[in-house]
């Protein structure tokens, strides 16, 4: 006899399932996006022109007033906003049920919240006691979970308490009772640290028009996306309609001047100095979603293009697409990674390698005359990325190939104390070894070799 | 300030009671940890006198100094004073690699010469607290003056460089070269504070406060920095070493004390849940939960052997005032130094010439 297999997952494992491949970071963040399109629904009402006499916001300042909260320590995860709350009938409909329903629209026009999961996967990771409150300009309602006891219960829906309206409209999500392997990332500094600059880097765009984020009591400020501009040097910025509807816009440029040689020891200390900014950075509505890419989820080594070198150093591409539907955008659902067989994407590779190739390029031509390109790359100073002039492609200086000076290159090792003592002469203790060595040798040359 | 405020820096009053004071609290340890079967790990140079203090006062019998080079092996080897000490010759972090920890609990002291910017303390907290036994009790001892972030944040040599190069430019417009090098001028006036926190923040990546302000940097503040950054790097060891669900670090010192340069000792123990009770027996919860806010500041004055068995004789101090005991002799006297002999009369080691 034909027997039927209850193949209905059990809760526990659906809990586990979602909650594994994302990162305690991750979760959070998909939290501030709930926040970020909270703010952005809201606040898109107040750009229309003129309601009763009121000027409309500027596009600049869209986000001013709102904010996100963010506060843990060992025994606690809050998250406050003033974002317009959640309504009933969303909360019903997408925040707590599992999956957004087929069919219903993107609940923000240009949002970045994606599939309903973020929420309940990023606090069904933290913790056992689970508090969502909100509240819109209408009514209000507060939803506590026991995990545990949910989990032992046949159905698969949260008890939600209808509460009178409080002040400000927004949400506060609070979740007790942590897991120990997520208590202890609460209490290691190296969490908040990375949490803060991933979110200076990630949401810079919403930071720059007023958004305010505090972790734990301090500002989040955000990352500060520059490109460098004098008469020989421009960047490029071109922006185009894709066939889907969706906008692009890419900018590449001089972020940084390009090393003089490509040792080790250069390398390093640059990294020391700075935050990485060299490589691709991919923005979805706003959101940073790759940043400072090297690798083949952009163009290196990709269908022939040369993989990253350090030579590259100093180059900074960023590529914009906006769409009021995010699910047709090319990231992934974590939203942390791109899609790249999304054929907008593809289109977009086309030119994001034609502009890295002008630099590529540039980067081998300037070593034929070193000292007029430095001295070019010299007086480019920095003008943030949103006031780049459109321009189809970055200009660099061309120069003609001078005859050659046969060069030799010079290669020694000699101990470490040794070395300390000439650069203690030469009045620099920091001096880089290759400049010991050239300046050891030109002094030889001047006073033993030239007449 | 007078030079009597000065001490003779060999005599280092102030590191002799941070020493007393550290094992005194570890002293009251033994009554829940049987501390003398501890393997004892130390820097004791040519002197040894941490080791002397462990074996007496501890009564622990296996320990380990380490000797970085061969010099100080050779010395230290000359010099030991008790059978139960074995040297080592070599770098800590290399030491530490291939040591079995499994063997015992072992109560380490690394009172480094360096301070945070050779990160030396940092990968030897990062590899104690990866393998250490639960009951080890790891203490390290820094340099912590502000000035050791100076070579990072002289950019002088760079900003002239720059400067150079664009004057020395003979293509672009002079106005084009005016507004690079105001550019270059402001990115270096751009405060000294965002130097210096770049600097830590390329030293320790990840575990220097959120918010740093420029007092931080003061003589006086930066040593709680320091000891900031080092119990990070305990808590931050830990969770890395994926061992934080059994096992936790309990800070038990931070302590400030200068003979001439500030100097910043922290510790504590690593312990799993079993040893937490215990611990807590001797060092209350809320004890512990305060070592990370307050750092303890020894500041004992220098004083003639005449000024401390006058005071000796008002101590311990019952009903008298600080004030009281200065109109009594009739002597003038910074307060605030009376009051720092007050706290620590019984460590105020008094040193004498020797007639050999």
């Amino acid at each position: 006899m034909a027997q039927t297999v209850d193949a209905s997952p059990t809760k526990e494992f659906f809990v586990n399932m979602i909650t594994r491949d994302i990162s305690l970071t991750d979760c959070v963040l998909d939290l501030l996006d709930n926040s970020v399109d909270g703010a952005h629904a809201t606040a898109i009402l107040k750009t229309a022109p003129v309601i009763a006499g009121i000027l409309p916001v500027p596009e600049d300042k869209l986000y001013l007033g709102y904010y996100t909260h963010i506060h843990v320590d060992q025994s606690k995860f809050e998250i406050e906003d003033n974002c317009g709350g959640i309504s009933i009938e969303n909360a019903k409909k997408y925040a707590f049920h599992f999956g957004r329903k087929s069919g219903t629209p993107a609940t923000v026009s240009k949002g970045i919240g994606l599939y309903g999961i973020g929420m309940k996967r990023a606090i069904l990771k933290m913790g056992n006691n689970i508090q969502v409150k909100s509240s819109t300009l209408d009514e209000g309602f507060e939803v506590k979970i026991d995990v545990q006891k949910w989990i032992k219960r046949k159905k698969w829906d949260f008890p939600l308490d209808e509460q009178p309206v409080s002040e400000p409209a927004g949400t506060t999500i609070q979740v007790t009772g942590l897991y120990p392997n997520i208590s202890v990332e609460f209490v290691d500094n190296s969490f908040i640290v990375r949490l803060i600059d991933t979110i200076a880097r990630d949401y810079f765009v919403f930071l720059n028009r007023g958004y305010k984020v505090k972790v734990n009591d301090s500002d989040v400020s955000p990352s500060i996306y520059e490109l460098r501009e004098s008469e020989a040097i421009k960047p490029s910025k071109l922006s185009y309609l894709d066939e889907t509807g969706v906008e692009v816009e890419i900018s590449a440029g001089m972020v940084d001047l390009p090393p003089d040689s490509v040792s080790a020891e250069e390398i390093e200390s640059r990294a020391r100095r700075d935050p990485d900014k060299y490589g691709w950075f991919v923005i979805c509505n706003d959101r940073v979603v790759l940043a400072a890419d090297k690798t083949g989820r952009t163009v290196w080594g990709i269908d022939g293009f040369p993989i990253w070198h350090p030579q590259y150093n100093g180059f900074m591409g960023i590529v914009k697409f906006s769409s009021a539907d995010p699910s047709i955008l090319p990231w992934t659902t974590t939203k942390r990674d791109i899609d790249r067989t999304n054929p907008i994407y593809r289109r977009a590779l086309v030119r994001m390698k034609e502009a890295t190739k002008i630099w590529t390029d540039y980067t081998t031509l300037r070593k034929n005359d070193l000292a007029s390109a430095k001295a070019l790359e010299s007086v480019a100073i920095a003008k943030s990325v949103e006031r780049v002039e459109v321009r189809p492609s970055m200009i660099l200086p061309k120069f003609e190939i001078k005859p050659k000076i046969k060069m030799a290159n010079i290669q020694y090792q000699k101990p470490e104390t040794d070395v300390d003592k000439v650069r203690k002469r030469l009045g620099n203790l920091y001096l880089p070894y290759s400049e010991v060595g050239r300046l050891t040798f030109e002094y030889y040359i001047e006073s033993e070799v030239e007449e | 300030m007078a030079s009597f405020d000065f001490v003779n820096y060999n005599l280092r009053t102030n590191k002799n009671v941070e020493r007393k004071l550290i094992f005194d609290k570890l002293q009251k340890l033994r009554g829940a940890f049987p501390i003398n079967t501890y393997k004892y790990i130390g820097l004791g140079g040519p002197w040894f006198v941490d080791f002397i203090i462990a074996h007496k006062a501890l009564e622990i019998v296996d320990m380990l100094s380490l000797e970085k080079d061969n010099i100080g092996y050779s010395r230290a080897v000359f010099n030991q004073p008790l059978d139960c000490i074995k040297v080592k010759e070599g770098k800590s972090i290399e030491i530490f690699r291939d040591f079995n920890f499994d063997e015992k609990p072992v109560l380490v002291w690394l009172d480094y010469d360096g301070n945070l910017t050779d990160k030396i303390a940092l990968e030897d907290i990062g590899i104690l607290s990866n393998k250490v036994k639960s009951g080890s009790i790891i203490i390290v001892t820094l340099n912590a003056h502000p000035a050791q972030l100076n070579p990072f944040v002289s950019y002088n040599d760079v900003t002239i460089n720059a400067i150079e190069t664009i004057i020395n430019n003979e293509i672009s417009t002079s106005d084009e070269k005016i507004l690079a090098i105001e550019e270059q001028i402001n990115l270096t006036k751009f405060s000294k504070l965002k130097k210096r926190i770049e600097a830590l923040n390329s030293i320790a990546n990840g575990l220097v406060p959120v918010i740093l302000k420029r007092e931080d940097f003061l003589d006086e503040n930066f040593p709680k920095v320091v000891a900031t950054i080092l119990f990070n790097q305990f808590q931050h060891a830990i969770v890395d070493s994926g061992r934080a669900q059994n096992i936790k670090f309990y800070p038990l010192f931070n302590i400030q004390y200068r003979d001439n340069a500030p100097m910043v000792t922290v510790g504590g123990m690593i312990a799993d849940k079993n040893d937490s009770i215990k611990l807590n027996s001797v060092f209350p919860l809320e004890y512990i939960a305060n070592v990370n806010k307050e750092q303890l500041e020894i500041k004992v004055p220098p004083l003639t052997i005449k000024e401390k068995l006058s005071f000796d004789q008002y101590m311990p101090l019952n009903n008298k005032t600080p004030e009281d005991i200065l109109d009594e002799l009739e002597l003038k006297f910074e307060k605030n130094h009376l009051i720092a002999y007050i706290n620590y009369y019984k460590m105020y080691p008094v040193f004498g010439e020797l007639g050999i």
